[in-house]
């Protein structure tokens, strides 16, 4: 981890972090695009993360703040690295900068495919919450 | 029988909101004080909306837009106020407060004991999330 910078991202990295999410095998709700990187980084740039190693986008997170409840969300590690502690330092810093804001109720919606997640999770100190379901919904360009 | 009207919540009636929650099996959580609904009032006002029936809070919906993902929590109607398509009403209002914000994909949190809200969740075009919900709650810093 010494070598790893836990950093603000900024736009020169967007077309690498769509790499590196391009290379995780992961179900997709809505497609990735850069435009929406831009909006994420125009209005909230602190809570968009990026990990770089030698030059190279290692590893993301966007920690969501909507005034209500926190979302982790996109958090990526590059399959090399993974089990390295990057995810962690990943998710630390956003804690950190969340409850800067005023975050007290931080979720993560975890692939259940995925096998290292969950205990990753949880040893981050989340539970699994009994009392909730997501539901989602892609909504028409007019409404 | 007056109108059932969806308007921004007020800072003066969170009161009125916590106990709606209370009836309808929304929450509660750490947030559910009324110093941290005052607040909500204030700072998204826009997507912190109440349904008012004859001067009584009988519904509530919070949008959540991170720049990111859409969020809507806190759908809750009121036992004497339900079967009156209020759910639907809510909910295709915060949407379009959402989606003018800019949000596409919106999560909505449902609350598995409020037995209302999971079958209306059903009812509407939304997909059942497979992910496995974790949270965690920090003290305010």
């Amino acid at each position: 981890m010494e070598d790893v910078l836990i950093r603000t991202a900024t736009p020169a990295d967007f077309t690498r972090v769509l790499d590196l999410w391009q290379s995780i095998d992961r179900h997709l709700g809505l497609a990735d695009r850069i435009d929406h990187l831009e909006t994420l980084h125009a209005h909230s740039p602190d809570l968009f993360l990026v990990a770089e190693r030698q030059g190279e986008v290692v590893g993301t997170l966007i920690a969501g703040w909507d005034g209500w409840r926190a979302q982790m969300a996109r958090l990526a590690v590059s399959s090399a690295l993974r089990r390295s502690g990057v995810g962690r330092c990943l998710v630390e810093e956003g804690e950190r900068r969340l409850r800067g804001k005023g975050a007290q109720r931080i979720y993560a919606l975890v692939d259940r495919r995925s096998e290292p997640a969950q205990p990753f999770w949880a040893a981050l100190g989340y539970a699994v919450n009994e009392n909730i379901v997501q539901y989602s919904r892609n909504l028409p360009e007019a409404l | 029988m007056p109108e059932i009207v969806i308007r921004e919540a007020r800072a003066d009636e969170v009161v009125d909101i916590l106990a709606l929650w209370n009836a309808a099996g929304s929450g509660p959580s750490v947030t559910d004080t009324p110093d941290h609904l005052r607040m909500l009032t204030e700072q998204m006002p826009g997507l912190f909306l109440v349904a008012e029936w004859g001067g009584r809070v009988v519904g509530t919906v919070i949008g959540g837009w991170d720049h990111w993902r859409g969020h809507i929590y806190r759908l809750a109607v009121h036992p004497d106020a339900r079967r009156r398509g209020l759910a639907r009403r809510l909910t295709a209002e915060i949407e379009a407060r959402l989606r003018a914000k800019g949000a596409i994909r919106i999560y909505a949190l449902a609350a598995t004991r409020q037995e209302m809200g999971v079958r209306f969740w059903e009812s509407i075009p939304y997909d059942k999330s497979k992910d496995v919900p974790y949270v965690r709650t920090f003290d305010v810093l």
